[in-house]
């Protein structure tokens, strides 16, 4: 029975705690995030399995988290809210060539990180350049040309 | 509507995202300033003490304890040593049940399982000075309540244990 419980609620606790650490956190890797999602995942492997390192212990915890996995999409296909909630929902950030500032500044985007998408993606140069820049829900920045 | 024009539109829930986050910061913050302070064990907020009514028997321990996280339950029987110099010590089931007790120092003379619980005999002329270390493990989350009495002389911890 512990086993379940303990999958369910790490599973909860880790995607409340990233959703609610902002979406740059995981956007765009860096070394930085690289570490920390690596000592993640080594915390929540011990808490997951805790003294029961059988085999049964782990196709019950390997089904639950699936299966969670599974409802949540489910739920996001399902109700549009539970999507907004879950994965949030993609933001302006550069307007006609005007950086937005209060929602940079709000999503932890600087000006550097937009310039630098849309050299990435587009070989721009400039911020007049750049009709739209927009913050996806998975932290990416997206640049649409003028 | 176009793609971007949805967009435009969603600002206000965006807006309430970013205050929730806000609050959740401040409470990781406050979480991580409360376990440094032992809220969740292994700490000073999570250190008493506790007596017997004639002060006789005494132990300070973790009342918030963390599973299968150890702790140090420091038990003060020095005024309950009979004349003889053995010293009976018995702890409840809960004791035995819930917990895991990794080393008792001193080693007891003898230990034996009794309807009330676990009874150790330490002789206290073996250099105990007064003063019984158990290390304990909780083994399962909860509320437990043990009881150790010594020389007549009874005192009740109760202990948090969590998940």
């Amino acid at each position: 029975m512990d086993a379940v419980i303990r999958g369910v609620a790490i599973y909860f606790f880790v995607l409340v705690v990233l959703r609610f650490s902002g979406r740059r956190t995981f956007g765009e890797m860096t070394s930085f995030d690289f570490v920390l999602l690596l000592i993640i995942s080594e915390t929540t492997q011990q808490a997951l399995l805790g003294d029961d390192f059988s085999i049964t212990n782990s196709f019950i915890l390997i089904i639950t988290l699936v299966a969670l996995d599974i409802l949540f999409s489910l739920a996001e296909n399902r109700f549009n809210s539970v999507n907004r909630l879950i994965n949030g929902s993609p933001m302006i950030i550069v307007e006609n060539g005007r950086p937005l500032r209060h929602r940079l500044r709000c999503s932890r985007v600087s000006e550097d990180d937009v310039l630098s998408a849309a050299r990435r993606l587009q070989g721009l140069e400039r911020m007049d350049q750049i009709k739209y820049a927009v913050l996806e829900v998975n932290g990416e920045i997206t640049i649409i040309p003028a | 509507m176009s793609g971007i024009s949805k967009l435009k539109g969603g600002i206000e829930f965006q807006r309430r995202t970013w205050r929730a986050e806000r609050i959740a910061w401040l409470l990781m913050a406050l979480i991580i300033v409360a376990a440094l302070l032992g809220a969740f064990g292994n700490g000073p907020l999570s250190r008493t003490a506790v007596s017997s009514g004639d002060g006789r028997v005494s132990a300070a321990y973790d009342f918030i304890q963390r599973r299968s996280s150890g702790s140090l339950i420091e038990l003060d029987i020095s005024s309950a040593v009979p004349s003889s110099g053995v010293l009976a010590v018995l702890a409840n089931r809960v004791l035995l049940n819930d917990f895991r007790i990794e080393e008792i120092q001193p080693q007891p003379a003898s230990a034996a399982f009794v309807p009330e619980g676990i009874l150790w005999r330490f002789n206290a002329g073996g250099g105990t000075g007064g003063s019984v270390l158990l290390r304990v493990y909780g083994l399962q989350p909860g509320l437990k309540r043990v009881s150790i009495s010594a020389g007549g002389s009874r005192i009740d911890l109760q202990i948090i244990v969590l998940p």
